[in-house]
């Protein structure tokens, strides 16, 4: 009904109101990180930052064949519990962590003493070997075909990777421990609340940009030990709501 | 007169808080109710509560009472003077009469005891000045009466426009030179003039000796209306009559008649304790108990209250008093009703004040958060029965969303972020529509012509949590 009244005659004042932009996380200090800058990226829009606590995309039971319904469900339950519909949304932005799922298997490397998987940039150390190839065969199952997906619940969808996470590409630190991801993420939005442009640059100018395609962008993580090293793609989603600004702005 | 029943109709507030311009129709366009409703919502600090006090401002008003010193400073910081215009309409019969009642409050500092100069000492007294009271009804003339100005305060004179003077006092000069110092007085001690005792005194004795003014009784008549209005039909509960019920005492608010006279009042019986009251008091309480454990019965179900007597006592005065103690019956358990819960205890409050806005076109009740401590289930529920079966006026802000869902909208009303325009009613609602729904998603995208919510963002709020913690250095 909602639908009906807002596609007769009343577009021009729909068309004025605000979208949300749905953000999801992996974690807590992510969405701090973040979520303040995400806010001022789509100013003109409200930003929803939701935090999935632990990682969808390596979750049990998640595979390439359940990982779109399982986004959906997200989805769904947001709308239902804020009375909202697809139309209310602008857009989808999903990080994820890139955690090696790339890389070849022999550099998943058995180590009685890791109690932990350990990251580095040419190798992941772990107690467990099997698990973790069981891993990140599911998981990049799962983000090949979420990179690949263009809607989610009829909602433009995207994602964006952080390779091999989000404290490797934004404080440059592999293996953090949670005091010290939310010590960081605190710092990282302290410093970069007044420098927005600080922000943009950091994101879409370092050495860890890829400014590819998004594809392109996707296809690059794929490549070799390209997803242990410090990358990502988040510029492009900068560069693409940036360049919706300055079309706002002089249309 | 006792059939005359008086509402008000519409208000306009002008730089009162945080308010620069507001104006509020309290009819509901939409269909024929009996009742008349209107719930305001609107984000913290938006204009809410401004809407009751003004309500009570205008009870004092009406009452001749004087305005209290705290409404000094709810002048808006911006100027000097606050006005206030209320609309009414008097059911006279088949008649329905409009009114209205204008005045506006500037603050005075007091520096009266001292002969120096010490306009600026923070210790100043201030107090609270009402003037430029101009009130309006259909005026007689050749022909059909018109609207027009009854009486206006505003100048120096004693009263505008003469014609209306002339009507009050004749060529009495005693009467107009005492009416003069009864005006300055009134200024003096913060309140009307209009319905100041002395104002009313001549009006009436001017009524009673001139039997050939018909059209002169008449408008006293209309004046008396709101007097009878503004004394036993007006109730205002803002928040702080609800402190206290924190401050362990249970309001006992009251209006009933019965052939010989009206009542009315507020009794404040001790929770926590004990108490000595008159024996007439104790007999207004129980006959105001009766009635609400009726429905509270069904609000919360078995519960009743009743006054337990522990014994009869002389009072001060030498009368026969009683003392007694607030009781609350559950399943043939009696406990002192202070153990309560804070909720029971605000239903208790008011219940007695939604009973006779149920029952009397005549009564109209502005409750301030309404919503505080009361399920929301049972909220819902009982707007929606005082609204679709009653027939009083109820005027209330929440915050509580559900009443949205339950009431016709137009009995609803928002509070904007523009304080120049601080009340609206929503537009492009559909039939159809869930009007909480509708609420929330303007709340979150915007889409009315004026801004309902001033955004907060989460994330603004999520980091400024973090930060007020690191600065307390945990």
């Amino acid at each position: 009904m909602l639908r009906l009244h807002l596609h007769s005659g009343r577009r021009e004042r729909v068309e004025a109101r605000k979208k949300l932009v749905f953000v999801i996380v992996e974690g807590p200090s992510d969405a701090e990180a973040l979520g303040l800058l995400l806010e001022q990226l789509f100013d003109t829009n409200r930003v929803y930052v939701h935090i999935v606590y632990g990682d969808i995309t390596s979750e049990r039971g998640v595979t390439a064949r359940t990982i779109r319904s399982k986004l959906g469900q997200i989805l769904r339950f947001y709308m239902r519990s804020n009375h909202l519909s697809p139309q209310h949304f602008q857009e989808i932005i999903h990080l994820v962590d890139t955690d090696g799922v790339y890389i070849p298997n022999c550099n998943v490397v058995e180590d009685k003493n890791a109690q932990h998987p350990w990251y580095s940039a040419w190798e992941i150390r772990t107690a467990n070997r099997e698990s973790i190839i069981d891993r990140n065969l599911t998981k990049s199952g799962c983000l090949n075909k979420i990179s690949e997906t263009p809607t989610i619940c009829n909602i433009p969808y995207q994602v964006y990777y952080m390779s091999c996470n989000l404290d490797h590409v934004l404080y440059n630190v592999l293996n953090a421990t949670d005091e010290e991801k939310e010590r960081y993420s605190l710092a990282f939005a302290k410093k970069f609340k007044t420098d927005f442009l600080g922000f943009i640059k950091f994101i879409s100018e370092s050495k860890f940009s890829i400014n590819k395609g998004y594809l392109d962008s996707w296809d690059f993580i794929k490549q070799d030990c390209h997803s242990l090293e410090r990358y990502t793609n988040l510029g492009i989603c900068i560069a693409r709501a940036r360049n919706n600004q300055i079309a706002n702005i002089t249309s | 007169m006792k059939t005359d029943t008086v509402r008000i109709s519409s208000v306009t507030i002008q730089n009162f808080k945080n308010i620069m311009r507001g104006s509020l129709s309290f009819e509901n366009p939409r269909k024929k109710f009996r009742a008349s409703v209107l719930g305001l919502y609107g984000q913290n600090g938006s204009g809410k509560t401004a809407l009751i006090d003004a309500l009570e401002l205008l009870k004092l008003a009406l009452c001749g009472k004087q305005i209290p010193e705290k409404f000094a400073d709810f002048i808006n910081i911006d100027s000097d003077v606050a006005t206030f215009n209320f609309e009414f309409t008097v059911m006279a019969g088949s008649e329905t009469i409009p009114l209205s009642y204008q005045f506006s409050i500037q603050t005075v500092v007091d520096t009266d005891e001292r002969n120096i100069d010490a306009s600026f000492d923070p210790l100043n007294k201030k107090r609270v000045e009402i003037f430029a009271e101009i009130l309006k009804c259909p005026i007689f003339g050749d022909s059909k009466p018109r609207m027009g100005t009854l009486f206006d305060t505003s100048s120096s004179e004693l009263l505008l426009p003469r014609t209306r003077s002339q009507l009050l006092i004749g060529n009495n000069k005693k009467t107009e030179m005492d009416l003069l110092v009864a005006k300055k007085l009134a200024k003096v001690q913060s309140r009307s003039f209009i319905f100041s005792k002395e104002f009313l005194t001549v009006a009436r004795k001017r009524v009673k000796d001139s039997q050939n003014l018909e059209n002169f009784s008449l408008y006293i008549q209309r004046l008396e209306n709101l007097v009878t209005f503004g004394n036993y039909e007006l109730f205002v509960i803002n928040t702080k009559n609800s402190a206290f019920i924190s401050l362990e005492s249970q309001p006992f608010s009251f209006k009933f008649s019965d052939e010989t006279e009206y009542s009315i009042g507020t009794i404040m019986i001790p929770l926590n304790e004990s108490t000595i009251i008159s024996q007439g008091s104790i007999d207004a309480t129980k006959s105001i108990i009766q009635p609400m454990n009726v429905v509270l019965e069904q609000l919360v179900p078995g519960l009743t209250i009743r006054i337990k007597d522990l014994g009869t006592q002389v009072l001060k005065n030498g009368e026969l008093g009683g003392r007694i103690q607030l009781m609350s019956c559950k399943a043939d358990k009696e406990i002192p009703l202070a153990y309560e819960s804070e909720g029971i205890k605000k239903i208790i409050s008011i219940l007695q004040l939604l009973i006779v806005v149920y029952n009397e076109p005549s009564i109209t009740v502005a409750i301030d958060e309404l919503d505080t401590g009361v399920f929301e289930y049972l909220l819902g529920e009982l707007l929606r029965l005082i609204s679709e079966r009653g027939k009083g006026q109820l005027i209330f802000t929440s915050h509580n969303l559900r009443p949205l869902e339950t009431l016709d909208r137009g009995f609803i009303a928002f509070t904007t972020i523009n304080p120049y325009n601080r009340y609206v009613r929503m537009t492009n609602v559909k039939e159809t529509n869930n009007l909480r729904d509708f609420y929330y998603r303007d709340i979150m995208f915007g889409g009315q012509e004026e801004e309902l919510y001033e955004p907060t963002r989460n994330a603004e709020i999520a980091f400024a949590f973090r930060e007020a913690g690191e600065s307390r250095g945990s």
